[in-house]
């Protein structure tokens, strides 16, 4: 079982940002840019996956237990023409539910995204301060010095598109990151989308998109 | 259940374990310190942590209060004692900022349209204040001019 990381990572001065928030047009140049940081992306570099249940219990948002079984029972599902009420796989469609009409735990999805991007940060040698409590951001982490302070929001997903998906999730953040420096002009953030890419066979692709802000 | 890692746990870790008071202590020297270096962002962030470990400290007490009035004064008084016992008399000048009842004040009036959202906002602290107060405040008209 395997976790592949990609990373796209880029600087964004705290003016250009002000203007790229400003309208329509600026959102649409800094989309794009977004885009471009993305085709840039480094990787897969390869790691084992870790004790998800551990990482689930340390940054999930919700309290699930062994999501990494929910979401296996729902690809397993899947291969099949389809399967009783009970949960019986069985190849006679008008007597059972259709594969098409399953969708899997939305709980389960977010929670291994949220400790797959909780584990990603510590392998960066980061340390959590917290969830907020305000709207706009799913983690706070901090780097080893305590001098940078990293915004993140996560996404995760079984579907396609993963990277636009980062982009927008980028724009909603860096909005927030806007206010922040607002209010807080001298330090230095990096905001950080991470998406996870839920696969079969428990294999995950997580993706780092990174702007330092400064 | 977590494990218990075998370094010194961070606040984040702390609460998550539900060791509140030790992590009570440690996000109010978070606090202090991201006062000391200017950082706004990040004092707010320890203080909303703070505040949200004294509501869920109110629940496990099963503490009701008659009124959100009340709530707020007991939570701010909790706070104040943290911040000023949690700093010994050698290093408390150096954080008279985060000790101070004006700022402190400043920083629960922030907080209270986030615990008591207007309409049907959603209450994002890991305790709807509301469970805290008396039925009788929760139902209470307005009163007549």
């Amino acid at each position: 079982m395997i976790i592949a990381v990609y990373e796209a990572r880029g600087p964004m001065a705290k003016t250009d940002l002000g203007k790229a928030l400003k309208d329509r047009s600026g959102k649409t140049g800094l989309r794009q840019h977004l885009r471009n940081l993305l085709n840039r992306k480094v990787g897969p570099t390869n790691y084992n996956t870790p004790n998800i249940q551990f990482f689930e219990d340390k940054y999930g948002e919700q309290i699930t237990h062994d999501a990494v079984q929910d979401i296996a029972k729902f690809f397993e599902s899947n291969r099949h023409r389809g399967f009783t009420p009970g949960g019986i796989p069985t190849p006679y469609p008008p007597l059972a539910i259709l594969p098409r009409d399953i969708k899997p735990s939305n709980t389960a999805i977010a929670t291994i995204g949220e400790a797959l991007a909780g584990w990603y940060l510590e392998q960066l040698n980061m340390t959590c301060l917290s969830r907020p409590i305000s709207e706009g951001a799913d983690l706070v982490f901090r780097d080893a010095h305590g001098t940078i302070t990293l915004i993140s929001s996560v996404k995760a997903t079984q579907g396609p598109d993963i990277e636009g998906r980062l982009c927008e999730a980028a724009i909603d953040l860096l909005e927030y990151v806007g206010n922040v420096v607002l209010m807080d002009p001298v330090s230095p953030f990096d905001c950080s989308v991470i998406g996870v890419v839920i696969r079969p066979q428990s294999n995950y692709d997580l993706h780092s998109l990174r702007i330092e802000v400064r | 259940m977590l494990e218990k890692p075998d370094f010194e746990q961070t606040p984040y870790e702390l609460k998550r374990l539900g060791n509140l008071g030790k992590a009570l202590e440690g996000y109010a020297v978070e606090f202090a310190t991201a006062l000391d270096k200017k950082s706004q962002f990040l004092a707010e962030e320890c203080f909303n942590q703070m505040l949200d470990i004294v509501l869920m400290r109110y629940m496990q007490q099963k503490q009701c209060f008659p009124n959100k009035q009340s709530l707020m004064t007991q939570a701010q008084h909790e706070l104040e004692e943290v911040l000023s016992n949690v700093f010994d008399k050698t290093v408390a000048q150096r954080y008279v900022r985060a000790t101070s009842s004006e700022y402190i004040s400043d920083q629960m009036a922030r907080c209270e349209s986030m615990l008591f959202p207007r309409g049907r906002g959603k209450v994002r602290f890991s305790v709807d204040p509301s469970w805290l107060v008396s039925e009788e405040e929760a139902f209470s008209h307005p009163k007549q001019a």
